[in-house]
């Protein structure tokens, strides 16, 4: 597993490893002599370095109240830094405390090396906060406080937001409820919303039963000069690989609305559709018979090792006479 | 727990910033499916949609008796309506998928989607339910912050180098895909066992004897009924950990991996064209972002096994162009193939320039090559090829320093 690196530095001095390792030495020790010089103060640096220091002893040495006011500052400045900006340090504006903050600032992405550089103010600003916190309160209950009025806050600025999801998802459980007449009466002012914008859904795929007969649908064209041709919907059983996945729309078509003729308006429309298909100025199709073919899938303990039959069940589920402005 | 504190941890659970990166990845791949769907259906686009097809537009209209938002509509019935609306579909799932103005192409992908489901409503499945709803809940996220064209963008424009990390911002998208997927199952699961046959154990010998939905014929599974009683079960107690163990921290990856196995053997078994991938992808929401971070710094031990240590790279880091590139490379660079080194830090410039034989140093980035360092275009060159993966040929072992 590769390690996390907190800032470059660290990454740049594993990877000079892992040339190392390669065999690749001048590389190595090209990072390994940047790390080095990345990492080594100057004497102005230094200089800075010592102030801040000092002044961080006479910080620990005043009131802690003082500190701990200064504690949420801090961090505030702190974060920019250890999300990798190039804020106040490499402009100089603000005396940063180490040379490792000015190298890493300088790079950029430095997150560690900068809060390496502002962990002793931290720590004293947090050793300030939990003597404070000891002598006043129970240890915890401060954070926790804090920690419920920020939930407050937030529960509050999301009260609206947060209102609109849980009815969305109160809608939606109820969308896909069983029909009764509390639910119906609940989803009815929502439901041209929802079928409108396309939130309308059902999961019950394959269930509470499932077909127990296998069928493929058929169509008998009869033209103008009595000549008859079978068309046969394209059967998914004959089909493989990418051709099969492309026609799994024609069998939702055939297999599930066709067959169902659902809303009653599918079966007329498919007629009409193979009337088209077999357009002939000369000798037009004058009727459509729609048949379908199956046979019932043998229930189980009934050889089930044995082939499944062939759909030697007929019949005939529509006829359609073809009339010319369908053929337009 | 009182109300209160219930209301709390929803609001928390819903708007607690959190890692953009489930959503983003969810983003491509969903991305993909969209135009794996385009790429089916396309040659059949005027059959199904045209106004000489299955379905011309007055009998799609008689369903289901309700105001159905269709865009197309608005655009003159012919093919070139259809054509043009298909050609948006394909450009905006191009654009979603490397996360160019996401928010607006999975606003259009949602658009183009209820045109064509709403058009044709007839040779509609799951599938296209669930990739209509994974639309929306793109388009409320904030997928397009990571792993993105727009985060390059915004990198390169912006005034500060930003964050390594994309920022932290509400979840609530990716936590409505979540809630959905539950109930998804939920409803699946009750369904099944209201009918007799999932409950006594024949429904998967009847499924998989469904001469229309057979993908590929295995022989030992599927005349073997006790199994095939076993695997019902299993199927229905894979659906109820899906809504329910989910949740819990500890099984998570089990289910899921269960689901996974489950969608798989459906998909191999059962031709569903897509919604079983859409399906196993939609889980990503479930994974924790820091379990993602894990699983690519694995990824990226691994390709340094196989293709060696990254490449060193040096840049100028005292200008703003050069910030922005480096920065622009390392987001691009998700496998960690290239090592970027500022040469412009104070104190180690002279060293790169001694390196390098040069008195100044000044290209804005020089590469690390069998032993030499190559600059401009070659330069260039060189760092396409590591953040495409290929892989940098093995260098001479160095001579020893005498």
């Amino acid at each position: 597993m590769a390690p996390h690196y907190e800032s470059e530095l660290e990454q740049i001095r594993d990877i000079a490893k892992l040339y190392q390792a390669a065999e690749r030495r001048a590389d190595y020790e090209a990072l390994q002599r940047f790390v080095e010089l990345a990492t080594t103060p100057t004497s102005e640096e230094n200089e800075r370095s010592a102030k801040r220091e000092a002044e961080l002893a006479s910080q620990k040495n005043t009131a802690a109240p003082a500190q701990e006011t200064q504690a949420a500052p801090a961090l505030e400045t702190e974060a920019p830094a250890s999300q990798g900006t190039e804020a106040p340090a490499s402009q100089g504006t603000e005396a940063p405390t180490s040379q490792v903050t000015e190298a890493a600032a300088s790079q950029e992405t430095q997150a560690a090396p900068a809060l390496e550089t502002e962990a002793p103010a931290l720590q004293v600003t947090e050793a300030a906060a939990f003597q404070e916190a000891q002598a006043t309160a129970a240890p915890g209950a401060e954070s926790t406080a804090a920690r419920n009025t920020e939930e407050q806050a937030r529960a509050k600025k999301k009260l609206i937001p947060g209102l609109l999801i849980t009815t969305y998802i109160f809608i939606l459980g109820l969308m896909l409820l069983p029909s009764w007449p509390a639910r119906d009466a609940l989803i009815k002012p929502f439901q041209p919303f929802w079928g409108a914008f396309g939130l309308w859904q059902a999961w019950n795929l394959f269930s509470p039963e499932i077909r127990t007969e296998n069928l493929h649908i058929v169509a008998t064209i009869t033209f103008k000069d009595g000549s008859i041709i079978v068309w046969e919907f394209p059967r998914q059983e004959r089909r493989t690989g990418i051709d099969q996945m492309r026609a799994e729309r024609f069998r939702k078509w055939v297999n599930d609305r066709v067959r169902k003729n659902t809303y009653g308006i599918v079966l007329p429309d498919a007629a009409r559709f193979i009337a088209r298909l077999h357009r002939n100025k000369e000798n037009p199709p004058a009727g459509i018979t729609i048949m379908i073919h199956s046979a019932p899938i043998p229930p189980p303990g009934v050889a089930p090792q044995a082939p499944l039959p062939t759909h030697y069940q007929h019949k005939t589920i529509y006829t359609y006479k073809v009339e010319a402005e369908d053929l337009q | 727990m009182n109300l209160r504190d219930t209301w709390y941890a929803w609001v928390r659970f819903l708007f607690e910033p959190a890692s953009p990166l489930p959503m983003a990845i969810y983003r491509i791949l969903y991305g993909l499916l969209v135009l794996a769907f385009c790429f089916l259906i396309g040659p059949d686009l005027h059959l199904w949609y045209g106004p000489d097809g299955v379905a011309p537009f007055p009998v799609a209209r008689e369903w289901p008796e309700e105001t159905l938002f269709d865009p197309l509509v608005l655009l003159p019935q012919t093919q070139e309506s259809i054509s043009f609306t298909f050609a948006l579909l394909v450009a905006s799932a191009i654009c979603l998928t490397i996360g160019l103005f996401t928010r607006y192409s999975a606003i259009l992908v949602l658009l183009s989607l209820l045109s064509f489901h709403h058009h044709n409503w007839l040779i509609l499945n799951s599938g296209d339910t669930m990739m209509r709803i994974g639309a929306l809940y793109l388009a409320l996220s904030h997928a397009g912050d990571a792993l993105s064209v727009d985060r390059l963008v915004s990198v390169w424009t912006s005034r500060e180098v930003p964050a390594q990390k994309p920022p932290l911002k509400p979840p609530w998208a990716q936590r409505l895909l979540q809630l959905q997927l539950a109930i998804i199952y939920c409803q699946a699961f009750f369904a099944k066992i209201a009918g007799e046959m999932w409950v006594n154990g024949s429904a998967l010998y009847y499924t998989l004897r469904l001469e229309d939905f057979r993908r590929f014929y295995i022989a030992g599974l599927v005349g073997n009924t006790q199994l095939l009683t076993i695997l019902t079960w299993l199927s229905l107690a894979v659906e109820f950990s899906l809504f329910t163990l989910v949740w819990f921290r500890d099984l998570r990856y089990w289910v899921l991996a269960a689901g996974i196995i489950f969608h798989i053997s459906i998909d191999i078994l059962m031709n569903l064209p897509l919604f079983e991938y859409l399906m196993i992808i939609a889980f990503v929401s479930f994974i924790y972002p820091e379990d993602l971070t894990r699983a690519m710094n694995a990824s990226k031990s691994f390709l340094e096994r196989k293709l060696g240590p990254p490449s060193l790279v040096i840049y100028d880091g005292s200008s703003h162009r050069g910030k922005r590139v480096a920065e622009t490379i390392r987001r691009i660079d998700i496998f960690g193939r290239l090592l970027l080194v500022n040469y412009k830090l104070d104190a180690a410039t002279a060293h790169w320039s001694r390196l390098l034989h040069e008195d100044v140093l000044k290209e804005s980035v020089y590469v690390r090559h069998r032993g030499t360092w190559l600059q401009g275009n070659s330069a260039w060159q060189f760092i396409v090829a590591r953040l495409m993966l290929i892989p940098e040929e093995k260098p001479q072992p160095e001579p020893e320093k005498a």
